[in-house]
C-alpha cells in the first residue's frame, strides 16, 4: 500500500537549511525512517517529521506510533484518496483508459470528499488542499493519514532552517526536538 | 519597467529569516514604558497585532490568486512573516505586562468582520484587489505607524525588534509594487477597457461586501491613532507616498483597483469630508453588532503566540 515512488534512501527529500547544525539525530527518506523505527531510535523521543503530503501519507501512521510527541511539518499538500483493497488495479486501468481531464476531476472530487469527511475545520482543509491538479506526484492513498494528523501537531509554516535544538519556522518559532525525519 | 527578479527575491527572503529566540525578551529596558503610556500603547499594540494577522491572511489569499509558482511561494513566506511580526509584537506586549501569561488581546468588531470576510471571499478575489490594498496598508504601517511608535517608545528591544520587522516589510513592499506594476501592464495590454475592468471589480461580491467592513476599520484605526497623538500629516504623507511609489512605475496607475484605492486614501485623510461622516456612521453601526452574531473566529486566529520556543 505504501507509495512505490519513494524507494531509495533520501532521493529528492525536502531540503532544510543548516541541517548540519542540528545536534540530534537526522533520518532521511522512508527507508532510513523504517530502520530508525526498528532500532527504537524514535521510541519516546520528540520527533519532527518534515515532508510533502504525498510522502507523509504512506509512512506517518508507523512513524507517529512510537515517539512521545510528533510534530509534522507539512511542506506541500497532496490529494489523498481512501485506500480500498483490490481497487488498485481498477484505478490504474482507469488512469490509462480515461481521458486525463475526467480522471483528474474524479480524483480531485474523491480526494476532496475524503478530506471533508475527516477534517472539520475549514482553514485546516484549505491548508491540506493542493493548489495544482492531481498528477502522479501529488496523489497518495491512505485511510489513516487524516486520522493520524489529529494525533500529532500539524504545522504548515515554511521551515526556515535547522538550529542546534531543532527546527525554526518562518513564523518566528523554534521547535525543540530530538530527531528530525526528512521525507 | 518592472525588473524585480522573483527567484532572487525568494532566495533573499529565505536568507534573512529570524526568530523570536534571537532576542532576549527579559533584557533591561521594559521599565522605560511609563504607566501613563501603558493603556493607550496597549490598545495600539493590540490593533497592530491583529492588523498583522489580517495582512498574514491577505498574503495567504494572494498565494492562491497568482499563476506564477515563484510568486505564490513568496506569498507563502510573507504569510508566515506577517504571523512572525504578530508573534513578536505580542511578545513585546507580554514584556510590557500588557497581557497576562497565555493571554491574547481580543480583536474588536471591525477586525472580526474582516476575518470573516477574508475567510469567505479572500481566496477568490481578483488579484488586483488585495494586490492593491496590501501595499497601501504596508505603506501606512511602515511610513506612519511604526515611526510614530518608535518615537514614543524608548525600550531598546522594541527598536531592535522593529528593525527586523521593517527589513521584512521592505521586501514585502518591493514585491507589492512589482506586482502593482505587473497588474498595470496587464490592464494596459488587456483588450477590455479600464472601465470594464473597473466595473467587473466593483461588482465582484467580495469587493462589494468589503466596503462596509473595510471603511469603518480604517477609519477607526485612524481615529485611535490621532487620539494617541499621531500627527495626521504623517498619515497623509504615507498615503501620498503610495501614489508616488506606484506612479514611478508608469503602468501601475492603469490598474483600476489602485486608482480607486489612491482616491480612497485621499478621502480617509480628509477629516471633514462627506466620506468621513459616512465612515463614522459605519463605525457606530459595526461597534454595535453583538458578539454572538459574529460567530466563532476562524481557527487561524489562534496561531498567535509570544513563546519563542514550542
Amino acid at each position: 500500500m505504501s507509495s512505490a515512488r519513494v524507494t531509495d534512501a533520501s532521493a529528492g527529500t525536502v531540503e532544510i537549511r543548516d541541517l548540519g547544525s542540528f545536534d540530534g539525530l537526522v533520518v532521511r527518506g522512508s527507508t532510513e525512517a523504517r530502520s530508525a523505527l526498528e532500532l527504537g531510535q524514535l521510541d519516546g523521543a520528540r520527533v519532527a517529521v518534515v515532508g510533502p503530503g504525498a510522502r507523509l501519507a504512506p509512512d506517518l501512521r508507523r512513524l507517529a506510533a512510537r515517539p512521545a510527541a510528533t510534530k509534522v511539518f507539512h511542506t506541500e499538500p497532496a490529494w489523498i484518496l481512501p485506500y480500498v483493497p483490490g481497487t488498485g488495479m481498477v484505478a490504474r486501468a482507469g488512469w490509462s483508459a480515461l481521458p486525463h481531464s475526467v480522471d483528474r476531476r474524479a480524483t480531485e472530487m474523491a480526494a476532496r470528499a475524503h478530506l471533508r469527511r475527516h477534517v472539520r475545520d475549514p482553514w485546516e482543509r484549505r491548508q491540506l488542499t493542493p493548489t495544482s491538479a492531481p498528477t502522479r506526484h501529488n496523489v497518495a492513498h491512505s485511510n489513516s493519514f487524516y486520522r493520524c494528523l489529529r494525533k500529532v501537531e500539524l504545522i504548515h509554516w515554511p521551515v526556515a532552517g535547522a538550529c542546534p535544538e531543532g527546527l525554526r519556522t518562518a513564523d518566528g518559532i523554534e521547535h525543540h526536538v530530538d530527531v528530525i525525519v526528512v521525507l | 519597467m518592472t525588473t524585480l527578479d522573483l527567484d532572487r527575491m525568494l532566495d533573499r527572503i529565505k536568507d534573512r529569516q529570524w526568530a523570536l529566540a534571537d532576542f532576549d525578551w527579559d533584557s533591561p529596558g521594559a521599565e522605560r514604558i511609563s504607566d501613563e503610556q501603558r493603556p493607550s500603547l496597549g490598545a495600539f499594540m493590540a490593533d497592530l497585532v491583529w492588523i498583522e494577522q489580517v495582512g498574514a491572511r491577505g498574503f495567504a489569499a494572494l498565494s492562491r490568486q497568482t499563476d506564477d509558482p515563484t510568486l505564490a511561494e513568496i506569498y507563502r513566506w510573507f504569510h508566515a512573516e506577517e504571523q512572525r511580526h504578530a508573534n513578536a509584537e505580542l511578545a513585546l506586549m507580554r514584556r510590557w505586562d500588557m497581557v497576562e501569561p497565555g493571554e491574547v488581546p481580543r480583536p474588536n468588531n471591525n477586525i472580526r468582520l474582516v476575518f470573516n470576510w477574508l475567510d469567505r471571499f479572500g481566496d477568490e478575489l481578483p488579484i488586483g484587489v488585495l494586490g492593491s490594498v496590501i501595499p497601501l496598508l504596508e505603506v501606512a504601517l511602515d511610513g506612519a505607524l511604526l515611526k510614530f511608535l518608535l518615537d514614543e517608545v524608548h525600550d531598546p528591544l522594541c527598536h531592535a525588534v522593529f528593525e527586523r520587522i521593517n527589513n521584512d516589510e521592505s521586501r514585502h513592499l518591493a514585491v507589492d509594487f512589482h506586482v502593482l506594476g505587473l497588474l498595470g501592464e496587464q490592464a494596459a495590454a488587456h483588450e477590455t477597457s479600464t472601465t470594464t475592468v473597473l466595473w467587473r471589480t466593483l461588482t465582484n461580491p467580495g469587493v462589494v461586501t468589503s466596503l462596509p467592513i473595510a471603511i469603518p476599520l480604517f477609519t477607526k484605526m485612524r481615529n485611535n491613532l490621532v487620539a494617541m497623538g499621531l500627527d495626521e500629516q504623517r498619515l497623509y504623507d504615507a498615503v501620498a507616498r503610495y501614489g508616488q511609489l506606484a506612479a514611478r512605475d508608469g503602468d501601475a496607475t492603469r490598474n483600476p483597483s489602485f486608482r480607486v484605492l489612491s482616491q480612497y486614501g485621499d478621502l480617509v485623510v480628509d477629516e471633514d469630508g462627506w466620506f468621513q461622516q459616512l465612515a463614522e456612521v459605519l463605525v457606530a453601526i459595526t461597534d454595535g453588532i453583538p458578539k454572538p452574531l459574529l460567530g466563532r473566529p476562524p481557527s487561524w486566529t489562534r496561531a498567535l503566540t509570544y513563546e519563542p520556543v514550542a
